[in-house]
């Protein structure tokens, strides 16, 4: 049998990724926020012979592709050919749904509409005639709920049948009225004689995309020497008056469709109504979203804290099994120093990570974070931030990486610059292990403290750069917030434990591979050359952190800190890493920062302040890069991190010193 | 008619003209805020709503808000 | 609206005194943290601070109650509820605090983990929680709590 290629098309936040998952049996991220997905992803499934290939789109509410990730979605539709479209709805809302509908029909793909989320329907007291739906939209309609698994075998046997089919799709038309049709015609008439230049698409269906205000198409038909009929010869108001009127006959057949396919009692007043009242309040909202995250941070410090006493215990026992074995002197070295120093005290904060992952993912579920993004947006408006870009920023801080591709859902390109910019100064979840080494051990019970201002002092930096680059360098005002809320819901203890176990995972695994690997680098260099002393200052570790350490010497940080540095470009975790490699292992680390005579708690902030800035990752680098687009501005953005990075640890060491009278 | 950014938090009112053109108004008539349509006002902070339209809630600042003209439903 | 005819008047009245007593207990806590108070409390700056401000949100609640049935509802539904997440909150926190304390072998009392003011705050809100968001419910509904 051949393949069958799919692709899931649909508004944000329906529940595309939720069904991707439960078909190919994958764990994507999902969350209850619009514009989870940005890129396409792709899985394989398996059945009765036939073999599935879905592709998951980003969300879109339409196809004029204004953001990247609509355009994403759009030229994978338009140019990638797939055998069966299926248009997730969200069957809670049918009649905003169906205006991507009449668009993706025009296209003329076979098409299967999902209708997903029909026990929320059901228990919101809709009643939805699915048949009606399907003789309207001469498309067949299947009832889902993809969140249980429900619904989807017989999805997939219609997806099948679909696709068998030999006759040409035919759904139902958008009736325009005569002035619209009229010039359709007269443009499509004028393209069927330059047929070749379209593609795939239809020479009708490109007179409607054309009169719709597509200019990616326009730019392409113009750079091929067209000159199209009444696109090109009539003034923009006319224009715009004749998009207006098809956008006008879209919602007529969405709303006729949905009247009378649907029952619903509206007007009435729903819960979430009356709990946006409060937690978008103008005075409450801030506060209440801040008591949140003060709560958040310290579960992440308190409540994994006994597990980590727990790893070291274990970890402590294995150093002394070793002592006692009686062994090559070089392996125990390897084995003690590199190994158990430098993975274990990697290892040993795993339990936080885990738990931060858990409470993020709790509070994506809920939908509590798109009303965040909303009451901060006044904020970020006056800081020259979109309020869009508040959702790459909480993402940021589990990791930058993924936080750094939700920026493709910002419009404007100097609203996605300065995010980017501003990014890494999210404090991700690796660089949580230096601070809760550093200020374990030299802030004690205030710790928990110490990391939340590190936290919001991140935030701070990345408004003040925000500020900087939007009225220094672009001069204009950040594009208008527009953003869908979505609905209030119980958060699944169980769904948000199998994603904290697939991040955690993803986190276990860098432990094994990058940050082992920068470990044994680390190692290798602290014992060469041979006879020196183990991580002394002649070793080859030592040398290279000499040579570095003049340039951080205003900050007083020692050479060892300065190897961390280092290497914390291959991956945030590797500074502790090298660290309890450099001071004796996992076991010894806490107690030989605590003796060192060079360190004190102010060099032990402004250690932690400049790991917060300096620079991304070499993960994260590599995204900037490819969402840039250009060096000029990856160099801009890691330059201005080093520069904030040392200036702040500078103030912080130099202030903080005329304090405790040193 | 007065621009959305000045109604009052619970209010029920008509859309009756868009200003601007371009992307956002572009971006407006694709989540449905088009000429004759009823929106219910949920929240008002500051300049900012937050509206509801038949089942869909959307948030618009301060920006988005003012281009928005509206009148009380009769 | 009369409050007299409230057929919730009781869960009303408790609105009012669940907002004495979190304000209390978050003055209770902001003194502890300064070093003024009885000891028999966690000293917690920052937590007085979100108890003071869950106590503005009942207060709102109790003001509003006067013309505004709705507004006391989502306001008293609001602060029960992040009150009664955040003292689980403070109970893991201090479980936490104690098994470490615990495991590297340091003296501890078992009854820190309930010695958050939160809890005691938070144990009197339960009851205006279950009450309160049954009536939200109520309104989506359609029932007649709003008209």
């Amino acid at each position: 049998m051949k393949d069958i290629r799919i692709l899931f098309a649909g508004n944000p936040n329906v529940g595309k990724t939720t069904l991707f998952n439960s078909i190919c049996g994958v764990h994507q991220h999902t969350g209850n926020y619009p514009g989870v997905t940005v890129e396409i992803k792709t899985g394989k499934r398996q059945i009765n012979g036939h073999s599935i290939i879905v592709s998951d789109l980003p969300g879109t509410y339409s196809l004029s592709a204004f953001t990247p990730d609509e355009q994403v979605a759009r030229d994978a539709l338009l140019s990638s050919g797939p055998d069966v479209v299926i248009q997730i709805i969200d069957a809670t809302n049918i009649e905003r749904n169906l205006f991507l509908t009449t668009q993706l029909m025009e296209i003329g793909l076979p098409m299967v509409i999902a209708l997903n989320m029909c026990d929320l329907a059901d228990e919101q007291g809709m009643t939805i005639d699915a048949d009606c739906l399907e003789r309207n939209l001469k498309i067949p309609v299947v009832r889902i709920v993809a969140r249980k698994g429900e619904g989807v075998e017989e999805l997939i046997k219609t997806i099948i049948q679909v696709s068998t089919h030999k006759t040409p799709a035919v759904h139902r038309a958008v009736e325009y009225p005569h002035s619209v049709t009229s010039h359709i015609s007269e443009i499509g008439n004028y393209l069927s004689a330059h047929a070749s230049l379209l593609g795939s698409l239809s020479p009708h269906y490109a007179a409607i995309r054309l009169m719709e205000g597509d200019e990616h198409l326009e730019k392409m038909l113009h750079e091929k020497g067209c000159t199209i009929p009444f696109i090109d010869t009539t003034d923009p108001a006319e224009r715009d008056g004749i998009a207006e009127d098809i956008l006008l006959a879209r919602y007529k057949i969405s709303e006729e469709i949905t009247t009378c396919s649907v029952q619903c009692s509206m007007g009435r007043v729903m819960p979430g109504d009356l709990i946006d009242q409060v937690l978008t309040h103008r005075l409450f909202g801030i506060p209440i979203f801040l008591s949140c995250m003060w709560f958040a941070f310290q579960l992440t410090f308190s409540a994994s804290n006994p597990f980590i006493v727990g790893i070291e215990y274990i970890f402590g026992y294995f150093t002394e099994l070793m002592n006692s074995v009686d062994m090559d002197p070089l392996i125990r070295s390897f084995l003690s120093d590199g190994v158990i120093g430098g993975v274990g005290s990697v290892l040993v904060f795993v339990p936080s990570i885990f738990v931060m992952f858990l409470l993020l993912s709790i509070l994506e579920d809920t939908g509590y974070l798109a009303r965040a993004a909303f009451v901060m947006d006044r904020l970020m408006h006056s800081v020259g931030l979109h309020g869009r870009s508040f959702i790459p920023f909480l993402i940021g801080f589990g990791c930058n990486v993924p936080a750094i591709m939700a920026t493709r859902t910002l419009q404007s390109r100097a609203d996605r610059i300065i995010t980017i910019i501003t990014i890494p100064f999210m404090s991700c979840a690796a660089r949580l292990p230096v601070y809760v080494l550093f200020a374990g051990v030299f802030f004690g019970a205030a710790a928990g403290n110490v990391i939340f201002f590190l936290y919001v002092l991140g935030i701070v930096v990345a408004i003040l750069s925000a500020l900087i680059f939007r009225r220094l360098v672009f001069k204009d005002e950040p594009s208008p917030f527009i953003m869908e809320l979505p609905p209030y819901r119980k958060p699944s203890g169980f769904a948000a434990a199998v994603h904290m176990w697939f991040k955690g995972r993803e986190y276990l695994k860098r432990a094994g591979l990058v940050i082992f690997g920068g470990v044994i680098v680390v190692w290798a260099l602290a014992t060469l050359p041979a006879g020196v002393e183990y991580g002394s200052a002649d070793s080859l570790v030592g040398i290279i952190g000499q040579v570095f350490q003049p340039v951080f010497a205003p900050l007083g940080f020692n050479w060892q800190l300065v190897v961390g540095l280092i290497f914390g470009f291959i991956a945030k975790e590797v500074v502790v890493g090298s660290l309890g490699t450099l001071y004796g292992g996992e076991e010894m680390l806490e107690s030989s920062l605590a003796a060192d005579p060079t360190l004190h708690p102010i060099i032990a902030l402004a250690y932690m302040v400049f790991v917060l800035l300096y620079l991304p990752c070499v993960a994260a680098l590599g995204v900037i890069r490819q969402e840039m687009g250009t060096w000029k501005w990856t160099g801009i953005a890691i330059g201005w991190g080093i520069f904030v990075a040392y200036v702040f640890a500078f103030i912080i060491v130099h202030v903080g010193s005329l304090f405790i009278g040193a | 008619m007065v621009p959305l950014s000045l109604t009052k938090s619970g209010e029920k009112v008509v859309v009756r003209s868009i200003c601007g053109t371009g992307h956002l108004a572009k971006t407006l008539g694709q989540l449905g805020i088009i000429i004759g349509i009823e929106l219910t006002i949920i929240q008002k902070a500051k300049e900012s709503v937050i509206v509801r339209i038949g089942e869909s809630r959307y948030a618009l600042g301060a920006g988005a808000a003012s281009m928005v003209l509206v009148e009380p439903r009769k | 609206m009369n409050n007299t005819t409230y057929p919730h008047q009781y869960l009303y009245g408790w609105t009012g005194i669940v907002t004495l007593t979190t304000g209390i207990a978050g003055i209770i806590s902001i003194r502890e943290g300064a070093g003024i108070g009885t000891g028999l409390f966690i000293p917690d700056i920052p937590g007085g601070c979100i108890l003071l401000l869950i106590a503005a949100l009942f207060a709102t609640a109790v003001i509003k109650g006067r013309t505004d049935r709705p507004g006391w509802i989502s306001f008293s539904y609001i602060g029960a509820l992040l009150l009664v997440v955040f003292a689980g909150c403070a109970i893991l926190v201090e479980t936490g605090n104690f098994l470490t304390l615990i495991m590297e072998g340091e003296e501890a009392h078992l009854l820190t983990i309930v010695s958050s003011s939160f809890i005691w705050a938070a144990i009197l809100a339960i009851p205006l929680l279950a009450g309160v968001s049954k009536l939200l419910y109520g309104c989506s509904c359609g029932g007649d709590c709003c008209e």
